[in-house]
Order: structure tokens, then sequence, then C-alpha cells
């Protein structure tokens, strides 16, 4: 008996700290790069991106782009958790004409925190300019309580 | 006679750079790999994305590092006459529609040239936690001709008809829309 509710314990607190979710899609209207958003998942925010289409797209035999996407996203939560993001751009036909992923490296984002996420698009970026609509994701994962202290976060 | 050199001038410059534009080609395809080995046919051009092997990867259990080694292997072959580069993106979904695992490679240096081969990996380090509930990915391949920098591009998209994602997948969140079909 005190093994069947030991099992269980541990089951719920797996469950409710498994990662969770959430998706949503914008238009794709920045102002001079920057747009405003709002997707919160369990009191983690994501604000504003700021897209940086490189205007010099490395030259010569060395092929590399430096756009990006950076994300700002917060902590509002009690806990700590690890935060992952995804963006995926796509034109009017449906091509991907960025996609990448960003998030907490190392350690945790503190309750109450903030930090910028750079999400780079070296490799497909060609036609960032054609982006019509946007996904993002952002995908969070509460610290689980047995560990110790949590380290400040560091994104990317 | 000035007007028809000239017509005849652009008729040419057309039909060289023609081949050269850069383009893009989307195509989707139900999650369905085998010990992480999936085939795939998609086409931009003559270069051909054929193979995707997935590893879901691992985090480094019990230490402050939250990065993940969870990538895809892409194969890319060159069957085409003239040189290339490439770039290949990956998003993968499950079956609600959120992105489960995200990323692009490709060529970091010269071109991937004619009759070549090469494999790219794209690494998934941060959003990865519920790669095991794919459902679907996409694949666009964008490429981009020797000599054709700063030509206009060109996009297609098209979707493969066997395997859009069930209709009956209950969609918590917007989703995204599939890639148009090819125009004939």
């Amino acid at each position: 008996m005190r093994r069947a509710l030991v099992a269980a314990a541990g089951l719920a607190v797996s469950v409710s700290l498994a990662a969770q979710q959430r998706t949503k899609t914008f238009d794709y209207k920045p102002v001079d790069g920057i747009q405003s958003i709002q997707l919160a998942l369990d009191e983690v925010t994501v604000d504003q991106i700021v897209f940086r289409t490189a205007k010099d797209v490395a030259t010569g035999p060395r092929l590399r782009s430096n756009s990006e996407a950076v994300l700002r996203l917060g902590n509002a939560s009690p806990g700590p958790v690890a935060v992952g993001i995804a963006v995926v751009a796509l034109d009017e036909g449906g091509n991907i004409v960025a996609a990448g992923s960003g998030g907490t490296r190392a350690g945790w984002l503190l309750p109450g925190g903030r930090e910028s996420v750079a999400i780079r698009f070296p490799y497909v970026y060609r036609n960032l300019a054609k982006a019509r609509k946007f996904t993002l994701t952002i995908e969070v994962e509460p610290k689980p309580s047995a560990a110790g202290p949590a380290p400040e976060a560091t994104g990317q | 006679m000035r007007l028809g050199k000239l017509a005849s001038a652009g008729l040419f410059a057309a039909l060289v750079s023609a081949p050269l534009l850069g383009q893009a080609t989307t195509k989707k395809y139900d999650w369905a790999p085998i010990n992480g080995v999936q085939e795939v046919d998609v086409k931009d051009g003559e270069i051909v994305v054929s193979q995707l092997v997935f590893d879901q990867g691992s985090t480094m259990k019990g230490t402050p590092i939250r990065k993940s080694s969870a990538d895809v292997r892409v194969r890319i072959d060159n069957n085409g006459l003239s040189d290339e580069q490439v770039g290949v993106a990956v998003v993968v979904f499950d079956a609600e529609g959120n992105v489960v695992a995200a990323g692009s490679n490709g060529t970091k240096w010269g071109y991937l040239n004619k009759g070549q081969r090469t494999y790219y990996n794209i690494d998934f380090p941060y959003v990865y936690r519920r790669m095991d509930q794919a459902a679907s990915f996409i694949v666009t391949i964008e490429t981009q001709g020797k000599a054709s920098k700063g030509a206009k591009t060109e996009t297609k998209a098209e979707t493969n008809p066997e395997t859009k994602p069930s209709a009956s997948a209950s969609v918590s969140s917007e989703p995204l829309s599939d890639p148009k079909p090819e125009q004939p």
C-alpha cells in the first residue's frame, strides 16, 4: 500500500514537472525588425521578437548568414524554469525561410528573471525578406524540487 | 535593328540566369522513422534530400547544462551539372502543431559540387523535450546556383499528398498551414 502511494506520488510529480509547450502563429509584421507579441505558458512569457536580417551575408567562399531573431522572455512564475523557444518563419508558399531554436543553455531562469534569447539563421536565410508569418513554440521545463539551489541561467 | 540586338541580348541573359536563380522547395511527411532512419524525396532542381536520420539525443543529467544532443543527419546529393549553395531546414511537429524540433544547416564553404554527396547535421539543442511526440515534419531545401549572387529568388512548395497530417488531430495552438501545392 505504501509502495503504491509512493509510486503514485512520484508519477504525479513527474507529470506535473514534464515539459509543456504552447504554440502560436503570427503575421510577419516587424517595424524596423521589431514586433511585439504575446505568448505565455505557465507565466513564462515572450513579449518581443526582433528580426535582424543580415544585409551583408558572408561573401567569398565562406557561407554563413548573420540573420537572427532575438526574443525577450521573462519568468513571472514562482519557480525556476528551463525554457526552449523555436521559431519557424514561412513564406506565402509554405516554404521555411528561417528556422531555429534557442533557450536556456545552463542553469535555470529564476523567478522574476528576464533574458534575451538569440536564434540564428545561418544557413537557410536567403528568402527571409519574403516571410509572411512565423510560428513560435515555447517549451517550459520546471525545475525539479529535489535538485539543489538553482544557478543563474545563461541564455544564448 | 538595334532594338532586335538588345532583345536578343536580354533573352540570352535570361536564359543564362534562369537556372542560376535561388529556389526553395518544401515537402511534408508523416513521422515514421525506423531506428531513426526515414527515406524522403525532396528535390529542388537536381538537389535531392533522400534520407534523414533522427537522433533524439540526451542531456547531461546532473549538470547545469540544459542543451540536448538531439539532431537529424540529412543526406544531400547534387545530381546536377553545376555547383550549388544549399541550405536545408527541418521542422518537426507534434499532432497538435507544436514545434518539437527545428533547425537548419547547409553549405559552409564554397559550393556543393556537381555530382557530390554530402551530409549535414541539424542540431536541436534547445527545443527537444517532446520530440517523442513527433507526428510530422517538413523539409525545405534552399539552393542558389554559382554566380547568381544578388539574383532574384523564386520559391515553390509541394506537399506530399500521401503524408498530410490527420484531420482528427486536435489543435490547441494556431496551426501551421500546409505548403501550397506546386503550380503546374
